[in-house]
């Protein structure tokens, strides 16, 4: 699985690194960006899925293969 | 604010066998009957045999990111129809000229190669999408020529839609958004124009100087077109050189030319002395060093160097420029034309813009290197555009082609970068709308047909 952050409708609230930090990360203005290009390992699947329903601003996508 | 008319760019001259096939030593404008007399119009190759045959040519697009052609119609051609062709002619970054050369001196050529796609990929619609007051008037012209004659058969609707020069508005997404009535700013991705472009339709997007280069293989097949420039990038390409060259202007080369040759085409470094460097791409290819002269001008070869030769412009940096300033200005310059969209391309570019200008002003220490470098890899690759990737790409380059320039820089004041640079790295009239402005305000259509 890959994900993408959308930079236009991310606010930079941070939910998303709370909930799932080893996918993603929160650059120095705040903003929020998958490491890895996105890649999700397989253990990280489930609380991936759980920061895309938490972020606010439905920011966080799976990218299709 | 649409209709700017810019300067007109001179012509300084040709490097390939065989002599210019684009650029002719003109001022006037080609008309729809001399254009035909001279062997234009007439293409045997229609329809699927166009694809084909551009297949063999291995056209790449000339608009930046050297794309090959024959994959992305095929892309196009291959979703269910109505399809749409767009002519890229906006021409967003500030040093090239290029595409309003072509649109307001060689209209039907552009307009004969959107023609073969169209034909190749089964559009019925073409938009000539341009910035530019004069090539969009030559470009409705052109329109009218061919809606006069009746002997070509039925052709494709060609409109013409005028923007407001901005940077981003020539990025693909944009281009659709402004056809379909919003303002010039770039969308999410997916989905690409191809997916789902103009009134959600697989729309081509192509440059038109690529458009020219089609006109050419369908009149004289891919094996001539071949006949110049390298292999994995073959046939010929516009420069646009600027800066501090004696002869500033359009120059047509063969791909893998030396910018050795091109620069003494346009008459040397002025003031004499070796180059500072080169500003590429226009502002996005980063800056390179003067060992650049000696290196083939081709995307592929120049890539894997660390230097983007985008849409062909290069700015000659004369002996006595500081490419700190240089990168300084450009940073400002990608600063100001952000969208102001996404929250990591409004405060990346603008903490680029910052520390750049720290060093510029002899007010950086070491860390402060350091920060520059983690701005410009955190801001790569996340924007909806990849204008921040151009922010980037001049940090990036500053550091690796002039480490010991850098060094200098810090905490120390150079004298040198006081000179405004300016005259060198122009800016663009108009600033992007940033969203929520309303569609009447940044575009005008004309529907020709
Ligand atoms: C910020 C940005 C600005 C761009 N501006 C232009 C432009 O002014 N003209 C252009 O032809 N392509 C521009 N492009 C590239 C287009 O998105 C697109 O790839 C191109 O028009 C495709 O044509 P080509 O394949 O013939 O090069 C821009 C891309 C980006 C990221
Ligand atoms: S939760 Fe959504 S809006 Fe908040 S930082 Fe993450 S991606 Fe951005
Ligand atoms: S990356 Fe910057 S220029 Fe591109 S769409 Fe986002 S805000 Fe606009």
């Amino acid at each position: 699985m890959r994900v993408q952050v959308d930079a236009v409708k991310c606010v930079g609230n941070g939910t998303c690194y709370e909930v799932c930090p080893s996918v993603f990360a929160i650059d120095d203005w705040g903003y929020a960006y998958a490491e890895a290009d996105g890649q999700v390992l397989p253990d990280d699947e489930p609380t991936v899925r759980e920061a895309i329903q938490a972020c606010p601003e439905m920011a966080i996508s799976i990218v299709p293969d | 604010m649409t209709g700017a008319a810019l300067a007109d760019p001179p012509l300084v001259g040709a490097i390939t066998v065989g002599g210019e096939r684009l650029l002719q030593q003109r001022c006037d404008r080609e008309s729809f009957a001399e254009y035909r007399a001279a062997g234009g119009y007439r293409n045997a190759v229609r329809g699927a045999g166009v694809l084909r045959e551009l297949s063999v040519a291995g056209l790449r697009g000339r608009g930046g990111a050297a794309f090959p052609t024959a994959i992305k119609w095929q892309a196009v051609a291959e979703r269910p129809g109505p399809r749409h062709v767009v002519v890229n002619a906006e021409e967003g970054e500030p040093a090239s000229a290029k595409d309003r050369w072509l649109l307001r001196h060689r209209p039907h050529i552009v307009v004969e190669g959107a023609l073969a796609a169209a034909s190749a990929i089964g559009a019925d619609t073409i938009w000539i999408y341009v910035a530019d007051r004069p090539a969009a008037e030559s470009a409705r012209e052109a329109a009218a020529e061919l809606r006069a004659d009746t002997s070509l058969g039925p052709i494709p609707r060609i409109n013409v839609v005028e923007v407001p020069h901005t940077y981003v508005a020539g990025e693909e997404t944009s281009v659709v958004r402004a056809i379909d009535g919003g303002p010039a700013l770039p969308t999410t991705k997916p989905p690409r124009p191809f997916e789902r472009g103009a009134a959600g339709s697989p729309t081509l997007v192509q440059n038109a100087e690529t458009l020219a280069h089609v006109a050419l293989i369908v009149r004289s097949g891919a094996k001539q077109f071949r006949g110049a420039g390298s292999n994995t990038a073959p046939g010929t390409l516009l420069l646009t050189i600027s800066g501090d060259c004696i002869r500033p202007g359009l120059v047509e080369v063969a791909t893998g030319t030396r910018l050795r040759e091109v620069l003494a085409l346009a008459g040397g470094v002025r003031g004499g002395g070796a180059p500072a460097g080169f500003a590429f791409g226009g502002y996005f290819g980063g800056i390179a060093g003067p060992r650049t002269v000696d290196l083939p001008i081709e995307h592929d070869a120049l890539r894997t160097e660390g230097i983007g030769l985008g849409c062909g412009a290069v700015i000659v940096l004369g002996t006595h420029r500081c490419v700190v300033a240089v990168a300084a200005t450009i940073g400002k310059f990608f600063a100001a034309q952000s969208a102001h969209q996404c929250g990591v391309c409004v405060r990346g570019t603008a903490a680029i813009q910052g520390a750049l200008e720290r060093l510029r002003g002899g007010r950086a220490d070491p860390a402060n290197v350091e920060q520059l470098q983690r701005f410009a890899g955190l801001v790569r690759g996340r924007g909806a555009c990849a204008l921040p990737d151009g922010a980037a790409n001049v940090v990036e380059s500053l550091i690796r082609e002039f480490p010991g320039t850098v060094a200098d820089h810090v905490g120390r004041v150079c004298l040198r970068c006081r000179l405004p640079v300016d005259d060198v790295i122009p800016n663009l009239a108009a600033r992007p709308v940033t969203s929520g402005a309303r569609p009447e305000e940044t575009r005008s259509r004309e529907e020709s047909q």
